[in-house]
């Protein structure tokens, strides 16, 4: 997006970061009043004389008061009615992006693995305690967890599956769909967080699966003739 | 300010919605997510513009990750000891939550800096075609007068350049934010650059006229 700025936005820009100086990160102190205090403060759940004692001691409190003024520009801004869209999501470096890079990530909480947030929307929001790719599994404490995506990149459609298996591993499956010729050509590569190479595979009849994987952070690299079309990158915490 | 008696139908279906989420209802967790997201982005994306630590998508998304976890947490600690009557509302709470990541985040950091030396900014592109020093002096000059006009401006107008030019929102969201159209924008943002231009020419002339 640097192409939107001349000259004379640049400078601009330059001085606006001179004319508005950061404040210094505030520190947490002693003397803070706690998280309740500050909410209950915000939204009118004080006493008239408790809320202006408690505004004297926001005032004397850069910590707090600076993170009470975020808080109510940001409610201010956020209509929890209407959901988020892309521009809420990234700045506009971001939506300049070609291709998107896709996140998913999960939460591994009592043996049932759930998704917590991402990119995308999964196609079914339910955690199917069901029979799977992976057998049938008992709900109770062998509770498998399934969820699937779609996604398009670069004019081919492709759905990723995870799969909760046995032993607390994930299954993780590629579905491509579109010109038979480029589907015969794509590739996609399984990478550790730190970029490690741990496998690497072609699309065969438009599919393509790394079993049993540790429920770690991984990435998917999407080549295709040594070009890349999209990645996807999986992050598992433990909840 | 909002008070507790406001939207009570809204907070109603917000409890159920909490309950749903606890009792692990099938898409409770999503739908609960969606109705904060936007909040929590905009806490985030506030305290770091605020101290002015430019924010990778990577960053961003670490850091929403780390807010939907710590709200999932131990089986639902926080959201189980979420109150009604304790006199907030669930969503100051989340946002709270989000706004004391951030704060978090920006510590483990370290001590913040301006994204003039940031790689990605624009002006690495300018300073780095501008090696002779005279010029650098006279950019250097420019933009200090610049700043100063900015100041002059009213608090419309810099409001309106403190996002389009500090925060960097594009014509698109700051069209969104303000409801007004994207043409409207970009009139918007050539009326402040025609009227910072004409007080630089007041300010240069007289800052000679104090010279001579």
């Amino acid at each position: 997006m640097t192409q939107r700025y001349d000259i004379l936005d640049l400078e601009l820009r330059e001085a606006c970061l001179l004319a508005m100086q950061s404040p210094d990160l505030p520190q947490p102190s002693g003397t803070d009043p706690d998280d309740e205090l500050l909410l209950r403060l915000l939204d009118g759940g004080l006493p008239q004389s408790e809320s202006r004692d408690l505004r004297k001691q926001v005032g004397a409190s850069a910590y707090s008061r600076e993170r009470l003024a975020t808080l109510t520009e940001a409610l201010a801004e956020a209509d929890t009615a209407k959901a988020a869209t892309k521009v809420d999501r990234f700045d506009q470096k971001v939506l300049a992006e070609s291709p998107s890079p896709v996140r998913l990530s999960f939460v591994w909480a009592q043996d049932c693995l759930r998704y917590l947030w991402g990119t995308l929307e999964p196609r079914s929001l339910i955690a199917v305690p069901v029979a799977t790719r992976s057998g049938t599994a008992k709900q109770s404490e062998e509770e498998t967890s399934f969820f699937d995506f779609a996604h398009h990149i670069d004019g081919i459609d492709v759905v990723i599956q995870i799969e909760r298996v046995r032993n607390n591993l994930l299954d993780v499956q590629l579905s491509f769909d579109g010109d038979t010729d480029r589907l015969k050509r794509l590739r996609v590569t399984l990478a550790d967080s730190r970029g490690g190479l741990l496998d690497s595979q072609p699309v065969e009849k438009g599919k393509t699966r790394f079993a049993a994987l540790e429920p770690l952070p991984h990435e998917l690299l999407i080549s295709s003739a040594q070009k890349e079309l999209g990645r996807v990158r999986l992050d598992v915490y433990t909840g | 300010m909002g008070s507790m008696n406001d939207g009570s139908s809204n907070q109603h279906s917000e409890l159920e919605l909490l309950g749903a989420v606890i009792q692990r209802e099938p898409g409770a967790w999503q739908t609960f997510f969606k109705r904060h997201e936007r909040l929590i982005l905009a806490c985030l994306r506030r305290v770091y513009n605020r101290y002015h630590v430019p924010m990778t998508r990577e960053q961003l998304e670490d850091l929403v990750g780390m807010v939907c976890l710590d709200l999932v947490r131990g089986d639902y600690k926080k959201l189980r000891k979420y109150d009604p009557d304790r006199g907030y509302r669930l969503s100051s709470w989340v946002g709270l939550i989000a706004t004391n990541i951030a704060h978090d985040a920006l510590r483990r950091r370290g001590p913040p800096h301006t994204s003039t030396d940031d790689e990605e900014s624009p002006l690495t592109e300018l300073t780095s075609a501008l090696p002779d020093p005279l010029e650098v002096l006279n950019h250097k000059e420019r933009v200090e007068i610049l700043a100063e006009a900015v100041t002059h401006l009213t608090p419309t107008d810099q409001e309106f350049i403190r996002l389009y030019y500090k925060e960097q929102r594009t014509p698109e969201e700051i069209a969104e934010t303000s409801g007004v159209s994207v043409n409207t924008v970009y009139s918007r943002k050539n009326k402040v650059r025609g009227k910072l231009v004409k007080l630089v020419r007041t300010l240069t002339r007289a800052d000679h006229l104090r010279q001579e």
